[in-house]
């Protein structure tokens, strides 16, 4: 006996389901892209080609120097003096407590000495340089 | 006037939206944000302990101390011996003496102990060039000088 077997629609590409994974994306590119972005003061920072990556970020503060000398907590402008404070608060939080210094590699090392000697000041002993391993 | 109800309810061929349009827009987009959140940089670290409050008119008694100079247009300065062109970023020469100095303090089982004096006039790049042929050289002991000092001519 002959089987008749019904023919299967032509399979229809579903563009709807694809749109929404398409548009997820896009939204987590941008949200990724933004949490890059944020508590970082525009500078460029030195190269170094030996330097590591992190393997332990936390207990961090973030610092940047501009070549003018300015100072930035974060993205916030503070003086000497208050970085000092800064960072008196924050190793009485954590005694493992590091500064992260992102200093332009043009500014001139006297500024960059005047943080280190605050933080030194301060009781901070761990200081990291922020740098990038290539050009 | 005849109106016809229907053609107001169910729209016609004409009228859907172009989605092709739609999504070249979208992976358009997509690639853009792809794109830029690949090319940021990670940064990485590069890390030294501070020496404390010591001044620096104070000789500190320890046997495999290396004093590095910068000077304020970025020559590098070991035991009165200028090393390697200040728009060297690699510092084959200063790497090697320092891989050199290395060995001998690990052979006499001495900690070999690097600090960095730098001029206030000299870039910070410089002194990442420094620290960075310390860490080529494997030297983990390195220290900068935060007293004002001479500058060096």
């Amino acid at each position: 006996m002959k089987l008749q077997m019904p023919d299967d629609p032509p399979a229809a590409f579903q563009m709807a389901p694809m749109i929404d994974v398409v548009f997820l994306l896009i939204i987590f590119f941008m949200v990724a892209a933004d949490m890059n972005q944020q508590e970082r003061v525009p500078v460029e920072i030195p190269v170094a080609n030996h330097a590591v990556r992190p393997e332990d970020p936390s207990g961090r503060g973030t610092i940047t120097v501009k070549p003018n000398g300015d100072v930035f907590a974060g993205a916030q402008p503070v003086t000497l003096d208050q970085l000092g404070d800064l960072a008196r608060t924050r190793l009485a939080e954590n005694p493992n407590f590091k500064l992260f210094l992102r200093a332009d590699r043009k500014t001139p090392h006297e500024h960059v000495r005047a943080v280190m000697r605050t933080a030194a000041e301060a009781g901070v002993s761990d200081i990291i340089f922020a740098t990038y391993t290539g050009d | 006037m005849k109106i016809n109800l229907q053609n107001l309810i169910t729209p016609g061929d004409g009228d859907e939206m172009p989605m092709a349009a739609l999504i070249d827009v979208v992976f358009l987009l997509l690639i853009f944000f792809m794109v830029t959140s690949s090319l940021q940089k990670f940064e990485t670290d590069l890390g030294i302990r501070l020496p404390g409050r010591i001044q620096q008119t104070e000789q500190l008694a320890l046997p495999d101390e290396q004093i590095v100079e910068i000077l304020p247009d970025g020559r590098v300065l070991l035991n009165n011996q200028f090393f390697d062109d200040p728009a060297s970023r690699d510092m084959p020469q200063l790497t090697a003496t320092l891989t050199r100095f290395k060995q001998a303090s690990d052979l006499a089982n001495a900690r070999a102990l690097l600090t960095v004096q730098a001029s206030g006039k000299s870039d910070h790049q410089r002194l990442m060039d420094v620290l960075n042929a310390a860490a080529g050289a494997d030297i983990t002991f390195v220290s900068i000088g935060l007293g004002d000092g001479e500058e060096s001519p």
